[in-house]
């Protein structure tokens, strides 16, 4: 992965992140009613949070341990 | 619980703190460092969670529900591009020394000072309320554990005031923990481990919390979920509309805490100026937001618990954190949560006042105090201790306003409302940061003005009604506008009305703020200054990559002048040990040099940068150094250069490859010359020996014959008679040679012309006819009626014949000698063959005969025949004609010598050249 690839690709989570964390989208999900026990807000918002934390970390993971 | 345990257990912990700091400190200057590591450098970032986040959010979330959340997704969504963003920043104030975000804006716009001033008034004025619900959340929680009914600070005079003991406390603090460094442009290593610590042990305390009341309390999340949506109140909070929130409100916040986690004062601090290695961004950028994470998972749950625990209110929801365990009976765990609070609290006014402390000192007092002095003068006293006593006095002042906006207004808003308010005005150097590292086009003025519109409209919409509200300001001001102007109504500026007031501030102020920026970037110029730091800023991976340095200004300045002024303000020890560090890298003497090269100016400046800022430093060094400024044509040429170099070397490239290919040719060239010499080399010893041979036998002939007068008749007969053959092998030899020498030399005299080929063999073979019968040879015209016409030149054509018919006569058998003359026209030219039936030719002289002075020598005859040039004249000539020269021959069978020539034909289609008249 060159360095401008991961740029792109870190830029790419951002908007995604900026989308999903916004009006309209986050308005389908402020719906009323539990899921699991849980609000389904809360749902939302922690699911989309933890996979931006998991895509991140894996796009800017060192160089070095690489496999692609 | 008494107040004494509380205040001991706060006293230990922060002794704690300073133990971690000195361990820390002590660490980094054996070299093994504990704080240069990517986790601890996303712990020290975490001081973004504040007693706004430990105690706040709860409070915002038993209001707003999911409301408080945009304030942690805004840092987890700028995190990914931290790595670009980010990175960009550390690297640019590495580079530059920045020591603070009004550092890096003022040195971005040409080191302005005013631009510094401005800049650390936006940032000291908008971080005083947010340091004030610290100290509220601080003493508040204090009030809680000793038992205090709410208590009311407004109305206690000061001196017996919990929380000014508090704020006391914190400046002593602060103070032993920000300036006990004498070297103050060194990073606080100890200070950020603390910070780290303080990071891990907030979030445990609240996990702690979260977890007791989820698990403990109440029988898992879904349990107080199901029993708070069965409260129609509380089941408002799980959807964000009935919260009221909308789309707008809900990007400003996104907005204002994505500039916050980056540009506040003590984010700046622990992201760039104490950042060791820039490589940590990478790591920071998902642990940051997992940290963030964590600490919000229970912030809903516990809300919920408090709002069910405490339906009739009375309970301020921003002390649910200490109120549900002191409610349940915990009080142990209530004072580790506090302490938890305590942690969150102390580690944000820490930071933030040392980093506003330096701000003050280094852009607002030193330009001040340095411009106008004379610093030549060898002064024993250094400035660097009284830089650290101005320090000391301005983190007093810091925290004793923020006391005084607690005890005006603090108190009658929640944490999280005033929380915005700072991170509004922070959000004001989002233009001037953003367009400085990417922008080369903003202008000192753009900013100036973009920073100031931005400031003003921050500072009438936000916090100046909190101070009409504490009855400081006419309130008349809040329903008739500015003035009795209708449009300058803080909350609904411009008629702008209908959304909350930091939604409305936040929009407008940063609309016309980057508004301003811009147009007034594009009608203003840039001085020298701006322009190369622009560059600087923009490009610094160029400047990174490339270490290209250049001069910005031109300037003259007396070594020792520069020695004085960094002893004072370094300190004598730090001072030598920079100069000794240039001298060794630049291999340089300083005690022999007068006057100081632009490069050890350069160096010095950029280290008192770090100590007192961009645009003092830039003050200092110009009371001593001579300065010649660039013009402006000049900066630009400078800037340009790099590009140039870049295409100028691509120009080089191409060049030398011509330049190598020349080379080639002309080494072919050379060797062709070379060989061209040894061949006219051998050439002229060849024909010297041929020319030897005869002479010297004419010569011995001659002699004998003078010598013996009584020769038999007979035998001088014989002798004369080898003598004229000689002499006729000796003048055919010249001729030869000139006749070469004719045809090699002048191939443009040959003049060609239309001729019958038929025509030529005939007259060479008449006029040899005669002799070849006088050798008993038979000879043999073969040659049809028709003409063969060629293009070519009669005579020469007709010496290549007889060249050829001569050769036939000598090779031809001695006792049967046949000689056979062809001429005819065939598919591919005209054709003449001339045959012999003499010994043949080998085929290994086959390939030799057309070569000068190649002699078949005859085993039978001893000696050569002939000159060895007659076949090559032939071949010379015949090429000349665009023919072909061949032989085909066995040994013992004969050869036959075959001339082809291009036919003529009116159309000159056959590629002989044109005749010419």
């Amino acid at each position: 992965m060159t360095t401008n690839d991961r740029s792109l690709r870190l830029i790419s989570i951002f908007l995604l992140g900026v989308m999903l964390f916004n009006f309209p989208l986050v308005s389908l999900f402020s719906r009323e009613g539990l899921l699991l026990g849980l609000p389904k807000l809360y749902w939302y918002f922690f699911v989309v949070w933890g996979s931006i934390i998991v895509l991140t970390a894996w796009v800017a993971r060192p160089a070095k341990t690489k496999k692609d | 619980m008494q107040p004494i345990p509380i205040i001991s257990i706060s006293i230990g912990y922060v002794a704690l703190l300073f133990f971690i700091a000195w361990i820390a400190d002590k660490r980094e200057a054996a070299g093994k460092s504990i704080v240069k590591n990517s986790a601890i450098y996303a712990l020290s970032m975490a001081v973004y969670c504040t007693a706004w986040t430990f105690y706040g959010s709860v409070g915002r979330a038993a209001t707003t529900g999911l409301g408080f959340l945009p304030t942690y997704l805004g840092p987890a969504l700028l995190a990914p591009v931290w790595w670009l963003l980010l990175k960009k920043i550390i690297l640019i104030s590495k580079s530059q020394r920045i020591t603070s975000i009004a550092d890096f804006i003022s040195s971005r716009y040409g080191k302005s000072t005013f631009l510094g001033v401005i800049a650390t008034l936006v940032a000291v004025l908008g971080i005083i309320p947010y340091i004030s619900i610290q100290l509220k959340a601080i003493s508040s929680s204090f009030d809680l554990l000793v038992g205090q009914a709410t208590a009311s600070h407004a109305n206690v005079p000061f001196y017996l005031d919990t929380a000014l003991y508090i704020t006391i406390a914190l400046a002593a603090f602060t103070i032993l923990f920000g300036t006990r460094n004498l070297d103050p442009n060194e990073r606080h290593g100890g200070l950020v481990a603390a910070i780290a610590f303080e990071s891990l042990l907030k979030l445990v305390a609240f996990l702690a919390i979260g977890l007791f009341v989820t698990f403990g309390l109440y029988d898992g999340f879904g349990d107080i979920f199901s029993k708070g949506a069965a409260v129609p109140s509380i089941r408002a909070l799980f959807t964000l509309q009935s919260a009221g929130l909308n789309g707008w409100e809900w990007f400003w916040l996104l907005f204002l805490s994505m500039s916050a986690v980056m540009l506040l004062p003590r984010q700046f601090h622990v992201a760039v100026v104490e950042n060791t290695n820039a490589a940590h961004v990478s790591r920071a950028s998902w642990m940051f937001p997992l940290y963030l994470l964590l600490i919000n998972i229970f912030v809903l749950p516990i809300a919920v618990a408090g709002l069910m625990m405490f339906p009739e209110g009375g309970v301020e929801p921003d002390s649910y954190v200490l109120s549900i365990p002191l409610a349940a009976g915990y009080e142990t765990l209530a004072l580790f949560v506090a302490l938890g609070g305590f942690s969150a609290a102390t580690s944000m006014v820490i930071v933030a006042v040392i980093a506003l402390s330096i701000m003050i000192v280094n852009n607002l007092v030193l330009p001040g105090i340095v411009r106008n002095q004379d610093f030549r003068q060898d002064n024993p006293y250094s400035i660097s201790s009284s830089l650290l006593g101005i320090r000391r006095v301005c983190i007093i002042l810091v925290l004793l306003l923020a006391y005084a906006y607690f005890k005006a207004v603090g108190e009658q808003y929640s944490l999280v409302s005033v929380g915005l308010i700072s991170f509004t005005a922070i959000a004001q150097f989002v233009p001037a940061v953003l367009g400085g590292i990417y922008w080369k086009r903003a202008t000192k003025k753009g900013a100036i003005w973009g920073l100031s519109i931005g400031f003003l409209i921050w500072a009438f919409c936000l916090p100046f009604p909190t101070l009409v509200e504490t009855g400081l300001v006419n309130d008349r001001v809040m329903a008739e506008g500015l003035f009795g102007w209708g449009l300058l109504q803080p909350y609904a500026l411009f008629g702008l009305s209908g959304y909350s007031p930091v939604a409305n501030a936040a929009f407008w102020s940063l609309a016309l703020n980057t508004f301003a920026y811009i147009i007034v970037s594009l009608n203003t110029q840039q001085s020298p200054l701006e322009i190369s730091q622009a560059d600087l800023f923009v490009d610094i991976y160029k400047y990174r990559s490339g270490g290209s340095e250049y001069e910005v200004m031109r300037r003259r300045a007396r070594v020792r002048d520069i020695r004085i002024l960094m002893n004072r303000f370094l300190g004598v020890a730090r001072s030598q040990s920079l100069l000794t560090a240039y001298e060794n890298r630049n291999r340089v003497d300083l005690s022999r040099q007068q006057t100081a090269e632009a490069n050890l100016i350069n160096y010095a400046e950029t280290h008192l940068a770090g100590a007192i800022g961009a645009a003092s430093a830039k003050i200092i060094i110009g009371s001593i150094a001579k300065e010649d400024p660039i013009s402006l044509e000049e900066m630009f040429k400078v800037l340009e250069q790099t590009k140039e170099i870049v295409e100028y070397s691509k120009a080089l490239e191409k060049k030398s490859a011509e330049l190598e290919r020349t080379t080639l040719q002309l080494k072919q060239a050379n060797e062709q010359l070379k060989e061209l010499d040894r061949l006219k080399a051998d050439f002229i010893t060849t024909v010297t020996h041929e020319l030897r041979t005869p002479i010297t036998s004419i010569k011995a002939l001659s002699k004998i014959m003078l010598d013996n007068r009584n020769m038999p008749e007979e035998q001088r007969a014989e002798f004369l008679s080898i003598v004229v053959t000689e002499s006729e092998r000796l003048t055919r030899l010249i001729n030869q040679v000139l006749d070469l020498e004719k045809i090699q030399s002048q191939p443009e005299d040959l003049k060609l012309e239309p001729l019958d080929l038929a025509e030529v063999a005939r007259q060479a073979f008449n006029g040899l006819r005669q002799l070849m019968r006088d050798k008993g040879i038979v000879p043999e015209l073969i040659i049809k009626d028709a003409p063969v016409p060629v293009y070519g030149n009669f005579d020469r054509l007709t010496q290549v014949v007889v060249n050829l018919l001569s050769n036939a006569i000598k090779f031809a058998d001695d006792e049967k000698g046949q000689v056979h003359l062809r001429c005819y026209q065939g598919a591919k030219g005209g054709y003449i063959e001339v045959q012999d039936n003499g010994p043949g030719i080998s085929p290994r002289d086959q390939e030799l005969i057309f070569e000068k002075f190649t002699q078949i020598s005859d085993s039978d005859k001893g000696k050569p025949q002939g000159s060895g040039l007659g076949l090559f004249i032939t071949h010379t000539i015949v090429s000349q004609h665009r023919g072909r020269l061949s032989v085909e021959s066995e040994p013992a069978m004969g050869a036959t010598f075959k001339v082809t020539l291009p036919l003529y034909s009116e159309k000159q289609s056959n590629g002989v050249p044109p005749p010419e008249q």
